[in-house]
Formats: C-alpha cells, sequence, structure tokens
C-alpha cells in the first residue's frame, strides 16, 4: 500500500501495524464500500472504518483472533451501528450525503440516484443484509455470523429489503432491468 | 454454506454497486496507524475533529518512522556541513554542530530517501529509545521547562502547494505559535511553534518545541540560533 506509517513508539509496533495492514489489504475496499454504503456519508464511513479498524489491530495484537474476512465485516458493521447511534444523539442526518452513480449515462445516473435514496431510507440492519447477500457475496450462514443474528433473521431482512426496494424504484427500474 | 432455501439477487447486487464510493482520504491509514500506536489511543472522534496541526505532526512523524524502519539515526552532527550557515550547499538537510546541542540525521529508505529528509536537534539529552524509534518522542514529552527540541523534515514536491516561498535560514517568526491544549500536544507543559514553507522546490516543515508554555526570550533565542544553523540543501 502506498501511504506512510507513521509514528509508532517503536518498531515492533510499526511491525504490527505494518503485518495488520498487510493482512486486511485485500478486503479493505469492499469493507469501506460496506460501510459507506451503511452510513451514507464518507466521513462518517471513515470514522466508523478507523475505530473498526483500531478494534481488529488490537484484538489480532493479542492473538485473540484471527482476522477473518467475515469477522472483519462484523466489526466494521457494529462500528457502523455505534456511528449511527451516536449521529442519532446529534440529530444529524447522514443519510443525504449519499453520491450516485459514476457512470455518465443519465438514465442510469438518475437510476442511480433514485437507487441511493431507496436503500438509505432502509434500516441499517435491513442494509447490511442486502449488501452482504446481495453485493458481497456472502451466504445466509455467513451474513448471519457477521451481523450476529439468526440465519431466519437474514432471510426476513433481506426480503424486506428487496421488496422495499422494488416498490419503491419499480418505474425506475423496468427500463433498465428486464423483470 | 448455499442451501436450495437461499437465493443471491444479483441483479440488485449490481444495481446497488452504482452508488458511488468516495475515496478514503488520503491521509486515513495516516491517522489511523497514529492512533494504534498511541499509548492511550484518540478516539475516532478526536481524531475527526484534529485541527491540522495534528496533520502536519503526523506528515513528519511518518518520515521519522520510516526513518526508523530503515535502521535508526545517525548521531551526533553532521557529516555534509557547508561551508556557510543556512546557505544550502549541503546535500544533506541537518544542524551545523554548536556547543550545547545534540543533532541527528535520519538515514531514510530507498524509497524515501530521493524525496525526503529528516533532522531533529535538541538542547537537552536525547531520552528512552528516541534515537532507535526515529522520532524525538520521549525527548519532547519529558522536555524540561528551559528545554527545545527542533524537528525538521523536508519533502520535494512538483509545485507549491500555496506554501510561502521563503529562503534559508528559517526564524520563528516565519511559523505559527501553538501555546497549549492543541491536538498532538504531547505534554501540558510543552508549546510549539510551527513553521512551513518553500524553499527552493522542497517543502519544509519544522516544529520547534518548547519546554514551557510561554518560552522565555532565552529559548526563543537558542531556537532561531540553532534555525540558523539548519542545512537546508538547493535541490
Amino acid at each position: 500500500m502506498a501511504h506512510l506509517l507513521v509514528s509508532p513508539r517503536n518498531g515492533a509496533e510499526l511491525t504490527r501495524w505494518g503485518r495488520f495492514e498487510e493482512a486486511i489489504a485485500s478486503y479493505q475496499s469492499e469493507l469501506h464500500a460496506f460501510a459507506y454504503r451503511i452510513l451514507g456519508g464518507r466521513s462518517e464511513a471513515e470514522d466508523a472504518l478507523q475505530t473498526a479498524y483500531l478494534k481488529a489491530f488490537r484484538a489480532a495484537a493479542d492473538d485473540q483472533v484471527r482476522l477473518t474476512r467475515p469477522w472483519l465485516y462484523r466489526v466494521v458493521y457494529r462500528c457502523c451501528i455505534d456511528e449511527l447511534r451516536r449521529l442519532k444523539r446529534h440529530n444529524h442526518d447522514v443519510l443525504e450525503n449519499a453520491a450516485a452513480g459514476v457512470t455518465d449515462d443519465e438514465a442510469t445516473r438518475e437510476l442511480s440516484r433514485a437507487l441511493s435514496h431507496a436503500f438509505l431510507q432502509l434500516p441499517a440492519p435491513t442494509r447490511a443484509a442486502v449488501l452482504l447477500v446481495d453485493v458481497h457475496g456472502f451466504s445466509y450462514a455467513e451474513a448471519a455470523a457477521a451481523l450476529d443474528v439468526p440465519r431466519g433473521t437474514i432471510a426476513s431482512r433481506l426480503n424486506h429489503g428487496r421488496d422495499a426496494l422494488r416498490v419503491a424504484l419499480t418505474d425506475d427500474v423496468t427500463d433498465w432491468r428486464a423483470r | 454454506m448455499t442451501d436450495l432455501h437461499e437465493h443471491r439477487d444479483a441483479e440488485l447486487g449490481r444495481m446497488i454497486e452504482t452508488i458511488s464510493v468516495p475515496p478514503l482520504s488520503a491521509d486515513f491509514f495516516t491517522r489511523t496507524a497514529q492512533a494504534a500506536s498511541a499509548d492511550s489511543p484518540p478516539a475516532a472522534s478526536r481524531l475527526r475533529r484534529a485541527r491540522p496541526i495534528w496533520r502536519l505532526v503526523a506528515a513528519a512523524a511518518a518520515i521519522a518512522a520510516a526513518a526508523a524502519l530503515a535502521g535508526g539515526f545517525v548521531g551526533a552532527s553532521l557529516t555534509h556541513a557547508p561551508a556557510r550557515a543556512g546557505a544550502s550547499q549541503a546535500s544533506v538537510m541537518g544542524f551545523l554542530p554548536a556547543s550545547g546541542w545534540n543533532s541527528v540525521v535520519a538515514p531514510l529508505p530507498s524509497k524515501l530517501k530521493a524525496n525526503n529528509q529528516v533532522t531533529w536537534a535538541s538542547d537537552v539529552p536525547f531520552q528512552g529509545d528516541d534515537l532507535a524509534s526515529g522520532w524525538p518522542n520521549a525527548t519532547v514529552k519529558l522536555l524540561p521547562p528551559d528545554g527545545v527540541v527542533i524537528f525538521a523534515s523536508l519533502a520535494h514536491i512538483s509545485s507549491p502547494g500555496g506554501f510561502t516561498e521563503r529562503s534559508a535560514p528559517l526564524k520563528l517568526a516565519d511559523g505559527n505559535f501553538f501555546s497549549s491544549h492543541f491536538d498532538g500536544q504531547p505534554a501540558p507543559n510543552v508549546s510549539l511553534q510551527l513553521i512551513e514553507a518553500h524553499i527552493n522546490g522542497q517543502y519544509v516543515l519544522i516544529q520547534v518545541w518548547f519546554g514551557r508554555l510561554e518560552p522565555s526570550d532565552e529559548q526563543k533565542r537558542k531556537a532561531d540560533a540553532e534555525l540558523a544553523r539548519l542545512q537546508i540543501p538547493v535541490q
């Protein structure tokens, strides 16, 4: 990774952090996307991700855990929920910040905007279930483990989330998605 | 793990992926690594509120830390002392030897060496494992009231980037003073003069740490005298 490792108290600390970064490098991008799509704001996602990485780093340094993909998602998800609670306490509505699509195609961009809006209206646990299964390819059992809920809860949240998105997007989606 | 009752709506997943994700801030990992290495890691909220000074301190620390990785500092004064103080015949940034001051030049890893240099000086003995760690953390933290530590880093940059164009030698008056309650303050009694400048195509960051919140005139005079002995190479 291109960034520098900074200000360790000693070389051992630096080495531990370097090892940690290497361990999460292949998941970093998807964890960031996951946090951003849960929270809908850039700085909020970074705050949650930073807290999650610090927790993961300390847990790994103490040999408490193996840095597996599902476990990392679990930590990031919990930190996102904490961040949402903090924002709610301060009456800060971050969900308006979500960015729309990257494509130059106007129709797709419009759809992306509508989807972004609809998606962020879902409860965070529902968003997380949809993200894990439909975007990140988790099985129901893996998603259940990551979110610390029964498998049936994942199925229920998926049903709810997908239905809500279909209803919200029916008009827009019809043109884009053959159903 | 997938069973017959599971269904992945890949189309919906692709649609959700059109919600673009902005890149992480350039200093995200710098801040996170800084927090990870702290004795009592600051909460994320503190880092979020951090004023620019925190980032500057962290940026300088980044280079110093990399120096530590390269194998530690070369102790006590320069081997490339130029003929004229502050006048930049040197190829390496560092302080000219002076009575009552200790100084070090950091060898950097090859990846950084081409574009970065680090040096620091202190009028008190170096503390702890600072020479090995590459950052005068303990020396600054334990700075006695009359003590002064000067940390300087240099980076070659392609454009001035809004920094004031200056010429050597730099002086305390070229920077800004932080007396207390600033992010990155190493100890309650320690204040900081922060100097940023663009000199001959190089970004120079200098941190002058004082052992008291209101530095005495004598401390300021000593600091300015040492700054005048700082050699900043011509690119």
